[in-house]
């Protein structure tokens, strides 16, 4: 007799339990090679329990340093920088170890507050405070760059320039200088380098009357031992080296000059160029950076006219030639020691004039520095850029330089983020005004990539975990608070394995907020640990949880 | 020694083993063909370095290469036939860009 027996047939799922992972990977059962069988057991210590409403210090808290050792904080006057070391993931078992609830902590349980007060300084140790920014500035709390060895750690601060006092040739360093305006005035800059380990102030260095974006790392980018910082007010790059005790090393600055005998070179023709008396702002002829990229354009229009067989593209790029003249320099990023991608765009969009800055037509361009020479130009909304840009991204990301083997969540090296990715892109294509060229536009505005803006957390593998890329993501900036537990379900079973609650917090006495506001969350995660600290705004406060793994016994 | 072990077992048909020759006798042992064991190590001259550009920097420039021959400007460069470098030429417009459809 057949058997006719209807059903759904039973999935098997990959082992869970830990016992059984762990005697597995003792007989080698698996064959995976042992990293990849190894990461699997993020899968079963997992940051379950939240801790909300922490009391912390009155400090801001910043991030972990890459080796996961010391937490960054800024102090409450943004002043200095407070380092805590961190003491692993079960530092406060002991506080929680009565605790029965299973993934928050009950809010009237009396010993709740006794919790709340104590579970800061049980996890992070004041270690140093380093007083960085003594003369006025004040530290920007959403700029900070590790080196790779995490030894130390570059914060930026910046004060507010008084208008009337700067001089007019310092506003105005050289003829592609911006104009300030309002929106964004000119401060004074100094970056500084902090040891971590000894808790002092290595180096600084100034810049007066600039404007330097040093929001979420946008002006700086660090590749290895060298630094880049972008000065958009007076279009220049600077490139320093970062020595190994810790010292910043002038290399080169990029913008009026590429070579630093240029002046010399042209003095043979413009004669008054060596003279002290010359006034960069007031000189005709084009600066070396963007004589590179114009000659580069017009090399290309010129081989494409010869191939055409009619001069089309060189009579466009000679109708265009003011406007790319007037390009300005806006972001920037290394993508190795010597290779800048430099974005250009429009000089309303550079001075936070324009309204809708993605919006409006930009360039992207790839520099040598030693050579020179301009490799390639892209138009915002070139399909070659982005397909270089979806096959290629941790190249463009450098999430993880220090470490060999970079578990990054990128689309070109994992399936299921390039599925969100293929998804995202769907998504505007099909979209009333959209297409592939507002995709294309809007993909490449992520681009150039501000330095380790991207967490490397186990727990956010998506080759591990799958989660809603809505409420949490690798990308280190603040996302939408959900009304909801972020729920992670393990990759290769389908189960739920723990859940984020990171929801709206009102503070007790707090004035009644719209329940329509919307909030931030910014998370920070421990780069190896299970272990996670959100941050939310109410009102003025700030409400920080903590997420770390508890089980109830 | 191991056709003791492969005696007697049911067969569909016993004419497909004709061929089959049994353990022939006296070769029960048979020495290994001998194996060249080296005693001189001579590190090859070739060494395997990963090299130090990455992917993307080698790829771009290799488009440089293809898109602005250095001296060649006379023969006209026959190695860029893609239509992509067309969309690529400045098209800027000042103000709102009408790119959209």
């Amino acid at each position: 007799m057949v058997n006719t027996e209807l059903g759904i047939s039973v999935q098997r799922i990959p082992p869970q339990n830990l016992v059984v992972r762990l005697f597995h990977r003792e007989i080698h059962k698996q064959s995976h090679c042992q990293l990849h069988t190894d990461r699997f057991f993020y899968q079963n210590v997992t940051p379950n329990f939240t801790v909300t409403n922490v009391q912390k210090p009155p400090c801001f808290l910043r991030k972990f340093s890459p080796d996961g050792r010391f937490l960054i904080a800024f102090s409450a006057d943004q002043t200095s920088i407070e380092i805590f070391r961190y003491m692993g993931p079960s530092a406060a078992a002991d506080l929680l170890h009565w605790c029965e609830s299973t993934s928050v902590l009950k809010e009237n349980d009396p010993k709740t507050h006794e919790i709340r007060r104590n579970i800061f300084d049980s996890f992070f140790k004041l270690k140093h405070t380093v007083t960085v920014a003594t003369n006025g500035e004040q530290l920007n709390r959403e700029c900070s760059l590790f080196t790779d060895d995490g030894k130390y750690v570059i914060v930026g601060s910046a004060a507010i320039d008084d208008v009337n006092s700067i001089d007019h040739f310092d506003m105005y360093r050289n003829n592609e200088s911006v104009t300030p305006n309002p929106r964004s005035p000119l401060e004074d800059y100094t970056l500084h380098i902090v040891d971590i380990e000894m808790g002092r102030l290595c180096d600084s260095r100034t810049f007066l009357h600039d404007k330097i974006f040093l929001s979420h790392n946008q002006g700086l980018y660090l590749y290895r031992q060298t630094l880049a910082v972008l000065s958009v007010q007076h279009q220049t790059i600077h490139i320093f080296q970062i020595t190994k005790d810790g010292c910043f090393l002038d290399v080169r600055t990029i913008g009026r000059v590429c070579y630093e005998d240029d002046d010399y070179l042209l003095a043979t023709v413009c004669t008054d160029r060596m003279q002290w008396s010359y006034q960069h702002v007031r000189e005709k002829i084009i600066n070396c950076l963007k004589h590179r990229l114009l000659v580069f354009l017009y090399r290309r229009a010129e081989t494409i006219s010869m191939e055409e067989g009619n001069p089309r593209a060189l009579r466009e790029f000679c109708h265009y030639f003011d406007h790319l003249y007037r390009l300005r320099m806006w972001k920037m990023q290394l993508l190795d020691d010597v290779h800048l991608l430099i974005k250009y765009a429009s000089e309303e969009v550079v001075t936070l004039r324009a309204a809708e800055p993605n919006g409006q037509p930009s360039f992207f361009v790839v520099y040598n520095m030693i050579s020179t020479e301009v490799l390639a130009v892209y138009k915002n909304t070139s399909s070659e850029l982005l397909e270089l840009f979806e096959k290629m991204a941790d190249f463009f990301r450098n999430a993880r330089l220090s470490c060999e083997s970079q578990f990054t969540c990128s689309p070109s090296n994992n399936n299921w983020a390039r599925l969100i990715h293929k998804r995202f892109k769907k998504t505007i294509i099909n979209a009333r005004g959209g297409g592939i060229t507002e995709a294309t536009k809007r993909l490449l505005g992520q681009l150039p990539i501000s330095a380790q803006s991207f967490s490397a957390s186990p727990y956010l593998d998506l080759t591990l975990f799958s989660y809603d890329d809505k409420w949490v993501s690798v990308m280190e900036r603040p996302k939408n608070c959900a009304d909801h537990p972020i729920r992670f379900y393990g990759r290769d079973s389908g189960l739920i394995k723990f859940c984020i609650n990171a929801e709206r917090v009102e503070l007790p006495g707090s004035t009644a907020q719209s329940a329509t506001a919307r909030r931030l969350v910014a998370f920070t995660f421990h780069p190896a640990d299970p272990f996670t600290i959100s941050v939310q705004r109410a009102n003025a406060d700030y409400v920080v949880n903590f997420h770390l793994r508890h089980r109830s016994s | 020694m191991a056709s003791s072990f492969l005696k007697g077992l049911p067969v569909y048909n016993e004419q497909n083993f004709s061929r089959f020759q049994g353990d022939p006798s006296g070769r029960t042992s048979y020495k290994k063909p001998p194996v060249y064991l080296p005693t001189k190590d001579n590190p090859s001259s070739q060494e395997i370095v990963t090299e130090k550009t990455n992917i993307l920097l080698r790829y771009l420039h290799q488009q440089w290469e293809k898109k602005c021959p250095k001296k060649k400007r006379e023969t006209g460069s026959g190695s860029n036939e893609e239509e992509a470098p067309r969309n690529k030429r400045p098209r800027l417009e000042p103000g709102p860009s009408s790119d959209s459809p």
